[in-house]
């Protein structure tokens, strides 16, 4: 990516690196360019450098979805490790494992979330539609209703 | 579209994601210790595995965590970000905990 140096006046000034060239000073809805706006850098490719502060929306978005994963990870550590017994068999690791394997996929699909949108951010497309908060979703409603099950049978053994 | 070059949002916006990973570090740290005491707890093959699985993921998520930070701070004023190899690293790590966590759970 390319680097950029302050001028005399404080405005970031791109110091553009090989395989990167300014495209225009103007932000895409002024008529005529504007010395304050930022400059867009466009590499061989056609790729546009986005907006740094969506670039690391977008990276704070994976990091927030990791935690997310981590957490559903660490609720299966401590469901195996905290809770006790259930009367029925492996009570406590049918309610374990499915968070954990959900966790570990959240991970996943978060890089390539991430991964799809910063492409569209370069590209200047629309950023494409999340499938993570509806796995999830549908992931926890799973898990409950097994606790749910697993609640019931214990009640009235 | 694009902010006015003055915007001090460019250089929050770096601080605040530099939290996130600050937190998302923290939340690591608790995971990795709970997973590590429960497999010392009763050291047996599964727990041994699952021992070594979550070092080596340890280790490849701090390799994210600190390439990601040193990007961070050279953000004020730049147009650095994270890049996909050290979010493919974060990811590595945690799907190894995962592995650690199941490990221990079976």
């Amino acid at each position: 990516m390319p680097p950029t140096g302050d001028t005399a006046f404080g405005h970031p000034k791109p110091l553009v690196q090989s395989g990167w060239r300014v495209v225009s000073t103007a932000m895409s809805n002024e008529p005529e360019p504007n010395p304050d706006s930022i400059p867009l850098l466009e590499n061989s490719s056609g790729e546009i450098e986005p907006d740094v502060r969506f670039t690391y929306a977008n990276e704070r978005t994976f990091l927030a979805w990791n935690r997310t994963a981590l957490a559903l990870i660490a609720t299966g550590v401590i469901v195996v490790g905290v809770l006790p017994k259930f009367q029925i068999d492996f009570g406590r690791r049918v309610l374990a494992i499915p968070m954990i394997l959900l966790g570990a996929f959240m991970s996943f699909a978060s890089l390539r979330e991430w991964n799809a949108n910063e492409n569209a951010m370069r590209h200047e497309l629309p950023l494409p539609r999340s499938s993570l908060p509806r796995i999830l979703t549908i992931g926890v409603v799973v898990v409950a209703l097994i606790a749910a099950v697993l609640a019931a049978f214990q009640h009235g053994a | 579209m694009y902010p006015k070059a003055h915007d001090p949002d460019r250089g929050l916006a770096g601080e605040r994601t530099d939290l996130a990973w600050s937190r998302t570090g923290l939340a690591m740290i608790v995971i990795v210790g709970g997973i590590g005491r429960r497999a010392l707890a009763a050291p047996g093959v599964l727990e041994v595995a699952s021992l070594v699985v979550v070092l080596l993921g340890t280790l490849v998520w701090g390799f994210g965590l600190r390439g990601a930070h040193r990007i961070s701070r050279s953000t004020a004023t730049g147009r650095h970000t994270a890049e996909l190899h050290l979010l493919t690293a974060v990811t590595v790590g945690s799907i190894a905990i995962a592995i650690a966590a199941l490990l221990i759970s079976i």
